[in-house]
């Protein structure tokens, strides 16, 4: 049974490619979001193994998804944070978010993912 | 009483028995008395009794148990015999006493009469104030009276009397001289006066004025010189009191800074005096003048006035002639030499000193001459400072320690500014009358501050004007040096309301273009990052996706190659979009105009260029530049324009930019963030950037900009 996973991003081009990596990976990405408001109320609908979550979205932080996730039963734990941007452009933020991980879009694999899961 | 018989009475009478007795006596009679009738009492003009003393007796008249019997001598009265009745019986006895005693009468008569008259001469010799002495001719006083004992200093005659004259009447100093004039005086000594001062016995000094007579015995010869004297110590104390007064008075007149000039009641310049032909002026006058006396006495004062067209002076000297005191006037006196000075004089009437005893006005004033001149230099002055404050672009505005602005306090530079008339500024209280509601506190603060002592610094304020404009003021408030009995403070302020836009403004445009500048480093970041970043990141991961394909689905990693060439390419082009963005290229290796040729290349819609070919200097051409560019975009994004004009061109060392369009119109610089950014970058090369549009259409937004040297 392969993991699931949903795409947060702005950006089409990075959903596309996400979209490839993971599937090629042996993912299945069960849906793309453009913005942050909606990611709660899919993720409770969805229940994707994994959310790749990009920092900068236009309308909110993914710090802040991050937390309101964490706010509704703790669900930050699948989390993983990406951005075209190196982690230490953000200071301490990614690590003291709530979310399991953080990966550089240019490093974007399966076995990042994988590893950051487990 | 038992009587003594006629023989007796006659022999008693000649062995010389007073008269009464002998007839008190003859008669048995001791109560009897004798009255003696005198036709004329000295020093009256009536007749009277008196007794045998020549004291004044009453008329005798009978009385109870008392008969008056009156005897006669050649059908004249002479003597009242007073007896006892009880002879009436006997009258044939009283007729021949009274008979026999007829000689003897008429010699007691005489005698009682002798008597009246010298004790009438001894009561004016001591009533009269004069002093009468008698002294025999060694000089030796035989008498004085009453007045003459006083002036001497005794108590009584016999202290006096017996001693020489000059011993009791005469200063020890001049007791020789006196003598030696006295014996020269012998024998004859001549009727004559003299005065003498001398300390009496008590100790109290006297003057006394003498008149001497000798008086002869009936062969001629002088018996005893009689001395009538009047003491007039007081009349000289009293006339050298006036002399020392008269002299301190003439040292007054004389001395006094003010000038004084006696004239007649006829106004002409008098004399000094009967026996003096100075004239009758001042040392203060005559030095004021300088006329010789000759030229001035006599002379009316009016004539050496300067003038007297209206009268003043004329009138002031009439006014004194009749008894009253003049108003003050001015008048220019003219001195010997022609020049003259300037007076302030009343005439003020005064009674003659001099022995003349007329009627005299004097001129008394002062010399005003250096008061006038300091005047006139002070009036010069104050309008000589008028005229400075005046001109002065500073407002100046003079208030009391109250903060009351003084009458016509305020320059014409206050007035102007302040939108009032020069009439309705005086009174006011300033930090009221002209500063903002809400800073008038700070205002009324800063003078009080001032009024007690504070130094004075600069402070920037709110005034307000007449018709309610705000103004921006850095102003001061000074205290001045004191003039008359106020402190007053000057306010200096400048009208700072232009600067202080033009500060605001700049700090606006500074703050404008800082934002600016952080606004397009922003749009900068993000364009890289949601732009050229982007494709180059999943160019990277479509890459990863190629090299783990290239063995198991070689066809799928070509197709992912291909795609990834599309996305370098489009990131590059990105890359090179935002590169021109920062800095076009063109502009800084080849000017102006290539620059300009390579923006409207990419327009969207046609537009004519005139350019010129030369370079400028980097800030010039930038700012063309970026006008043009900015101005392109607007006409792109709003205008819906067919086609545009650029013309640039160079005007009085000004670089003139022009961009126009035959769009919709209606630009409007205040809006839009670029029109604005445009004006702060051409406003910071001292240019200015105007947008021209109307809503018929159209848009030309024209730029000046000098060029720098």
């Amino acid at each position: 049974m392969s993991l699931t996973a949903l795409i947060v991003d702005d950006h089409p081009s990075f959903r596309a490619s996400a979209r490839a990596v993971l599937e090629a990976e042996g993912f299945e990405v069960v849906g793309e979001l453009a913005e942050g408001a909606s990611v709660v109320e899919t993720v409770i609908a969805l229940d994707p193994d994994v959310v790749l979550l990009d920092i900068q979205l236009p309308d909110m932080s993914g710090f802040d998804v991050c937390a309101a996730l964490d706010a509704c039963n703790g669900r930050s734990g699948k989390v993983i944070l990406v951005s075209s941007r190196d982690a230490s452009d953000y200071g301490d933020l990614v690590e003291i978010s709530c979310a399991c991980g953080f990966v550089p879009k240019g490093e974007l694999s399966g076995e990042t993912i994988a590893a950051l899961l487990r | 009483m038992s009587r003594v018989s006629i023989p007796q009475l006659v022999v008693a009478l000649e062995e010389g028995t007073p008269l009464r007795d002998a007839l008190a006596g003859a008669l048995g009679d001791d109560a009897l008395s004798v009255a003696y009738w005198i036709d004329r009492r000295q020093g009256t003009v009536r007749g009277g009794w008196v007794d045998p003393h020549g004291h004044a007796a009453p008329d005798p008249a009978a009385a109870p148990g008392r008969s008056v019997k009156l005897v006669e001598h050649e059908g004249e009265r002479i003597a009242a015999i007073d007896y006892d009745s009880a002879l009436d019986e006997e009258g044939e006895v009283l007729d021949a006493v009274t008979a026999a005693a007829g000689l003897a009468l008429r010699n007691d008569r005489l005698r009682a009469e002798l008597r009246a008259e010298v004790e009438f001469w001894n009561t004016v010799n001591n009533t009269v104030p004069s002093l009468l002495a008698t002294i025999d001719k060694d000089g030796v006083i035989r008498n004085v009276n009453a007045r003459a004992l006083q002036v001497a200093g005794y108590d009584e005659k016999d202290d006096v009397i017996g001693r020489d004259y000059w011993d009791v009447f005469i200063d020890p100093s001049e007791r020789a001289d006196v003598v030696a004039r006295f014996a020269a005086l012998a024998p004859d000594f001549a009727a004559g006066e003299y005065e003498n001062a001398f300390v009496n016995a008590r100790g109290e000094h006297h003057v006394v004025y003498w008149r001497t007579a000798p008086i002869h015995d009936e062969n001629g010869e002088v018996i005893a010189i009689v001395s009538g004297g009047a003491d007039i110590t007081l009349r000289r104390k009293r006339e050298r009191e006036l002399e020392r007064e008269r002299d301190v008075q003439t040292t007054v007149f004389e001395f006094m800074p003010s000038i004084m000039v006696a004239l007649g009641p006829d106004g002409t310049i008098r004399d000094r005096d009967a026996d003096n032909p100075s004239v009758g002026a001042n040392r203060a006058f005559r030095q004021a003048v300088r006329w010789p006396d000759e030229e001035l006495v006599g002379r009316p004062f009016v004539d050496i006035l300067v003038e007297d067209d209206d009268g003043r002076a004329a009138r002031a000297i009439a006014t004194a002639a009749t008894g009253e005191t003049s108003q003050e006037v001015e008048s220019e006196i003219l001195s010997a030499d022609g020049s003259s000075r300037v007076f302030v004089w009343s005439a003020i009437p005064i009674a003659d000193v001099t022995s003349r005893m007329e009627h005299l006005v004097l001129v008394c004033g002062a010399d005003i001459t250096e008061r006038k001149q300091l005047e006139l230099e002070n009036e010069l002055e104050r309008a000589f400072l008028n005229a400075i404050a005046n001109n002065a672009p500073s407002l100046l505005c003079l208030i009391d320690a109250d903060g009351v602005v003084t009458d016509r306090g305020a320059n014409i530079a206050f007035e102007h500014a302040l939108e009032y008339d020069p009439a309705e500024i005086g009174g006011q209280v300033f930090a009221d009358a002209f500063v903002e509601p809400s800073e008038q506190e700070d205002v009324r603060d800063a003078i009080a501050g001032i009024a007690a002592g504070e130094p004075p610094a600069e402070r920037d304020s709110t005034w307000v004007t007449k018709n309610g404009r705000e103004l921006s003021m850095a102003w001061t408030c000074t205290p001045l040096p004191q003039i008359d009995e106020r402190t007053l403070f000057l306010i200096t302020a400048i009208d700072i309301t232009e600067r202080k836009r033009v500060d605001d403004e700049l700090r606006a445009s500074r703050t404008r273009l800082v934002r600016a500048e952080e606004s397009a480093r922003r749009g900068l970041e993000r364009n890289l990052h949601d732009g050229a970043q982007q494709r180059l990141v999943a160019l990277s991961v479509a890459l990863r996706l190629v090299e783990s394909r290239l063995g198991s689905d070689p066809d799928a990693a070509g197709q992912l190659l291909a795609s990834a060439q599309v996305e370098l390419a489009q990131a590059l082009e990105e890359l090179r979009e935002l590169a021109r963005g920062i800095h076009p290229a063109v502009l800084t290796d080849r000017g102006l105009r290539p620059a300009l040729e390579t923006l409207i290349s990419r327009a969207p819609f046609p537009v004519e260029l005139v350019a010129p070919e030369e370079r400028l200097s980097t800030d010039v051409e930038a700012a063309a530049y970026y006008v043009v560019a900015e101005a392109l975009t607007n006409v792109a994004k709003y205008a819906n324009a067919t086609s545009a004009d650029v013309d640039v061109w160079q005007e009085d060392g000004t670089l003139v930019v022009s961009v126009s369009d035959d769009g919709v119109g209606g630009a409007n610089p205040s809006k839009g963030s670029g029109l604005r950014g445009l004006s702060d970058r051409v406003a910071v090369l001292d240019g200015t950037l105007s947008v021209t549009s109307s809503a018929r259409g159209g848009t030309i937004i024209r730029a000046d900009i000098p060029l720098p040297g």
